[in-house]
């Protein structure tokens, strides 16, 4: 049996918001990070790779956001 | 909006200060590329065509590849330095846009002021124009033009009567001082007072960074005050005649507070260095005290004094890596390369013996 | 090939007399890594030998002189036919770099003379506006006239009376006024309190303005032409002394870089000393050459490396890897003594970088632009091997997965055999790429603990890495004791969960800690492999029903079609390309280089090399 439809919807706002949130968390750490990054960059070339790893860390955040999202998914189909 | 009465013009609504991650980092990477200890050690070690050409490998190129085709030698590398000063500088104001371009802006103003002293003063003494010009920072809103013409004003009242920077009521108050004595020194003294009021009344309208901005400024006017009062002192300049040349702002703040200088003042000029050892410049002027004694020189004094600054700039920039000091720092060590080079190219000249001119450079960390 | 070369530390002593044939040697050898010496209290550095102070004044005129001719100093050129002239370059730079201030001093007196002809012609073309006669000039002796710019002009009385002409030429107002000349003062005063600016016409003021006229514009071409002349001189200097000028950069710097090595080393009354690296296996044969070209005058002592040695990297990998080695100049060279990683890059990016691209169709074509770029710009040839290489890949996996530009179908010859469908089966695409993950992850774990077994022993390396191979067995028995796979009780999951997390503390402090949620966010980063793909995948597929749909029969159709069908997987192919290149190179630096990598070392630079950029 389906869950309800109100639950159903809910659940799927709250995926949504999993992912939403935690992608704008991503991008406003990010780009602070990134801009930084090409400041140092355009001086000195050198600075690259680590200028690259360095913006990408927060990434794992969205991650996060994504396992929540499917774990609520699952949520819906599993009854 | 006019700052005060006896301001500079600058248009201060609050300044809407956001944050700047790609200029600062920038600045950062440009501070690491200027000299540092070794540089100093092999350029003191090299002639100067080794030196022309030991700059032009290291950020000096464009200048002086453009300026060889005219000089050469010791004027070649003054020329250079200086246009590389004014170059970054104006680079400087290419990387920074809204309130942070402003503030630098502001800041470079400083500049002018010194363009306009070196005028009044060579008008004063009747210095030819040709050798003033040569004395002419490029950076700022005097362009070389401007400069020129005001050369051309036949005399102070006249340059005076030019500078469009200041607000109408400024303009008046400095007229009349030099109308009435025709001393130079009050003037160029509320020049500064000027600047450094503009620059405060800034610092309170930028939110949050504006606290280590003050702090640098705190600093910087301590700086100039503790040197003008050796140096008058030193001369023998009457009390109330020093006072006027202090730049006093009603604040917590050591040198700059009206009762404690004018107490400073009041001592014997012993006693005040034995004052300024104990306070926190105490350890940088050590050895400049020692070799007063040795030489009665105050020089290694002031030495000393513009490294505490100096030290200054990279602690805070260590401190508070996302903010507006890094570019303050970054300017200032700029102006001290400069100065180096400068002080290693003369004292060359002069035959002096290189391990005194190294004393008087001003390198990074305690020594 | 995992290991890059070895080297050792060695420590010369030079008698001062011996100097110019020790350096000769050394830099002709090419293999010595020098270590500046810092001065200390004890030894100074030394200075530059005599004659470094001409040299480097020429190198400072052939620089400035190559900026102003444009000429690039950076290729490494040594024409012999200019090889010959060692001992006159000095006179011959001074001499061309006279030349060239000339030339650039008379163009800039030209230049200045044009600014003053063009403001003159500008000021008669405003006059001419106003009146081309010269009679209105000539009235009385008790009429003057004013001409110029003005400011706010507000009808004063005065003027108004006065005969005068205002117009407005380029936004700006200007006006030519005359009045009696017992009112001129007043009407000086006037005008001045508008911000007049007077222009000089007297001597336009007469019968011969078109004369002067005529003479103002043939001085200006003249002036041109001159300015031509001097810029043509500039380029044919430029051709003629293009390649001598190279080779004299090339001479000169040799001998400064030479000469100017005793600022790198200590300097002792009679001798001077440095300490350098040089790769193990030339030592001796190093070590022979110095001792014959000095008759055997210098010291040349073998020191051991310490653990805190700065010591450069030369990475050491066969043929086609080594184009890898750009990934790593990239990020961060190995530290001396880890493990090299670039055949581990050469075996992995390729493979991930097909699996995200997939198709046989786009590997082909961006086969071919590579192979053609590659022949274009040799000088990027290892960089565009690195792309070869993974477009095979790409054609491999697109063979794998029957896709040619977006279907099974080539072209109408044959189909392709999907042996694995991305659009139908993505559930078990996405479980595949994070099996990879979890591959590739390991495998940097077994890396790392090879690093740390070789630098720091069994102990820190089981702490550090095999912790946490027990994490992951311990989450494995946790989940299948969840799901009742196994009949241990959950508990044993639990406390060996436990167990690993106070090893990582050991062996990596808090930091460990906090990163152990990390390691299964890695595993799902690889997820990645499958979405990029997949978005690829998509596109391709809705161009191709996109291009069925118009392909209606009528010629229109063809074209219409064709121009989607090219245009929409150009596209596709761009994206596909660079996400593929940027999201494995991306698992590379940070899901697979964290768990071994340190870095941080610095390139192998020999004295004699020429530096780069």
């Amino acid at each position: 049996m389906a869950l309800d439809g109100l639950a159903a919807g809910l659940i799927g706002i709250s995926a949504s918001i999993a992912i939403g949130a935690t992608a704008i968390a991503a991008a406003v750490a990010e780009k602070s990070i990134g801009t930084a990054a090409i400041g140092a960059l355009v001086e000195k070339e050198e600075s690259f790779g680590k200028g690259l790893i360095l913006t990408v860390i927060p990434e794992t955040l969205v991650i996060f956001g994504l396992v929540v999202a499917i774990l609520l998914i699952n949520l819906i189909g599993a009854h | 909006m006019e700052i005060g009465k006896d301001g500079l013009i600058h248009s201060l609504e609050d300044l809407k200060f956001s944050e700047y991650p790609y200029t600062y980092t920038r600045v950062v990477a440009m501070r690491s590329k200027l000299f540092k200890n070794q540089d100093y050690d092999k350029i003191l070690k090299m002639s100067n065509n080794q030196i022309l050409k030991h700059l032009q490998d290291n950020g000096y190129a464009d200048e002086i590849n453009k300026l060889a085709l005219e000089y050469s030698g010791i004027e070649l590398i003054e020329r250079a330095i200086n246009q590389n000063l004014a170059g970054n500088f104006s680079k400087l104001t290419k990387i920074c846009d809204g309130a942070l371009k402003e503030l630098v802006i502001i800041y470079l103003t400083k500049f002018d002021i010194e363009n306009i002293k070196t005028i009044l003063r060579g008008k004063d003494s009747g210095v030819s124009n040709k050798k003033i010009e040569n004395t002419f920072i490029p950076v700022g809103s005097i362009s070389s033009e401007k400069f020129k013409s005001y050369l051309l004003k036949s005399d102070v009242e006249e340059t005076l009567k030019c500078m469009d920077f200041l607000s109408k009521s400024a303009f008046k108050t400095i007229l009349t001082y030099y109308q009435k004595d025709s001393n130079l020194v009050r003037i160029e003294n509320y020049l500064d007072r000027a600047y450094y009021r503009t620059l405060f009344l800034l610092s309170d309208k930028i939110p949050k960074q504006g606290k280590v901005f003050k702090e640098y400024l705190t600093k910087h006017l301590q700086l100039y005050n503790i040197l003008t009062l050796i140096r008058l002192k030193k001369i023998g300049v009457p009390e109330d005649r020093i006072k006027n040349n202090m730049i006093l702002i009603s604040s917590d703040v050591k040198f700059a507070r009206t009762s404690y200088i004018k107490r400073l003042i009041g001592l014997k000029y012993e006693n005040m260095l034995l004052e300024l050892h104990k306070s926190y410049f105490g350890k940088y002027i050590a050895a400049g005290m020692d070799y007063y004694e040795k030489t009665g020189s105050i020089l290694m004094i002031e030495v000393g004094l513009q490294k505490a600054l100096f030290d200054l700039t990279i602690k805070l920039q260590h401190q508070n890596p996302v903010t507006l000091d890094v570019i303050l720092g970054y300017m200032f060590a700029k102006e001290i390369e400069v100065r180096n080079l400068s002080i290693i190219i003369k004292g060359r000249r002069l035959n002096v013996d290189e391990d005194f001119i190294k004393k008087q450079l001003i390198i990074g960390g305690l020594r | 090939m995992l290991k890059t070369q070895e080297m050792s530390k060695v420590f010369m002593v030079i008698p001062k007399d011996r100097f110019e044939k020790t350096v000769d040697t050394l830099y002709k050898l090419k293999v010595f890594h020098i270590i500046e010496h810092t001065k200390t209290d004890e030894y100074d550095i030394g200075s530059p030998i005599l004659g470094t102070d001409i040299l480097s004044d020429i190198q400072v005129r052939i620089r400035s002189i190559a900026s102003q001719l444009k000429i690039n100093l950076q290729e490494d050129i040594q024409d012999p036919l200019y090889s010959g002239f060692v001992n006159e370059i000095p006179t011959q730079i001074i001499k061309l770099h006279n030349e060239v201030s000339d030339i650039i001093k008379d163009i800039k007196k030209c230049e200045d003379k044009k600014r003053s002809l063009n403001q003159e012609l500008k000021v008669l073309e405003t006059l001419d506006l106003f009146t081309d006669s010269a009679e209105i000039f000539k009235k009385s002796s008790h009429i003057v006239y004013r001409f110029g710019m003005i400011h706010d002009l507000d009808e004063d009385a005065l003027i108004l009376e006065n005969e005068h002409e205002l117009k407005t030429i380029e936004g700006q107002p200007h006006i030519l006024i005359f009045a009696k000349k017992k009112d001129e003062k007043h009407l000086d005063e006037i005008l001045g309190s508008y911000k007049f600016k007077s222009f000089e016409i007297e001597k336009y003021a007469s019968d011969k303005r078109k004369l002067i006229r005529k003479e103002l514009e043939q001085n200006l071409s003249q002036t041109n032409e001159d300015i031509l002349q001097c810029k043509n001189q500039l380029v044919l200097l430029s051709k003629m002394w293009k390649r001598k000028l190279q080779t004299f950069n090339t001479i000169v710097s040799e001998k400064l870089e030479k000469y100017n090595l005793p600022l790198s080393m200590g300097i002792t009354k009679h001798s001077y000393f440095i300490k350098a690296y040089v790769p193990t296996d030339i030592l001796y044969k190093v070590k022979h050459q110095l001792f014959i070209a000095t008759d055997r005058k210098i010291i040349f002592k073998i020191e051991n490396l310490h653990h805190s040695d700065n010591v450069p990297v030369k990475l050491k990998n066969p043929a086609v890897v080594n184009s890898f080695e750009f990934f790593l100049k990239l990020f961060a060279l190995p530290k001396y003594g880890e493990i090299d990683p670039t055949m581990f890059i050469f075996l992995s990016f390729p493979f991930f970088f097909g699996f995200i691209l997939g198709d046989a169709g786009y590997g082909i074509i961006s086969f071919l632009i590579f192979w053609f770029l590659k022949k274009k710009m040799p000088q990027y040839a290892k960089f565009f091997n690195i792309l070869l290489l993974s477009s095979i890949s790409s054609i491999i996996f697109g063979y794998i997965f029957g896709e040619f530009f977006g279907g099974a179908d080539v072209f109408g010859l044959f189909t392709l055999t999907v042996y694995f469908n991305r659009e139908l089966q993505m559930i078990a695409l996405l479980v595949i790429a994070i099996a990879m993950g979890f591959i590739h992850v390991n495998w940097g774990l077994i890396v790392g603990f090879t690093n740390e077994l070789r630098s720091h022993g069994l102990k820190k390396a089981i702490y550090t890495k095999g912790s946490w191979w027990l994490l992951q067995i311990s989450v494995t028995l946790i989940a299948l004791s969840y799901l009742g796979m196994i009949k241990a009780p959950v508990t044993i999951g639990y406390a060996l969960m436990a167990i690993s997390a106070v090893m990582l503390f050991l062996g990596e402090g808090i930091i460990g800690i906090i990163e152990i949620p990390g390691i299964f966010t890695n595993f799902l980063s690889y997820g990645r492999l499958m979405a990029v793909g997949a978005s690829s995948v998509g596109l391709a597929v809705v161009i191709n029903q996109l291009t069925s749909q118009v392909m209606t029969g009528s010629i229109s159709g063809y074209i219409i079609g064709t121009l989607i069908f090219i245009l929409g997987h150009t596209i596709n192919l761009l994206l596909g390309c660079m996400g593929s290149f940027l999201h494995s190179l991306r698992l590379h630096y940070i899901e697979f280089f964290t768990k071994f990598y340190h870095g941080g070392g610095t390139e192998y630079k020999p004295f004699g090399t020429k530096l780069e950029g």
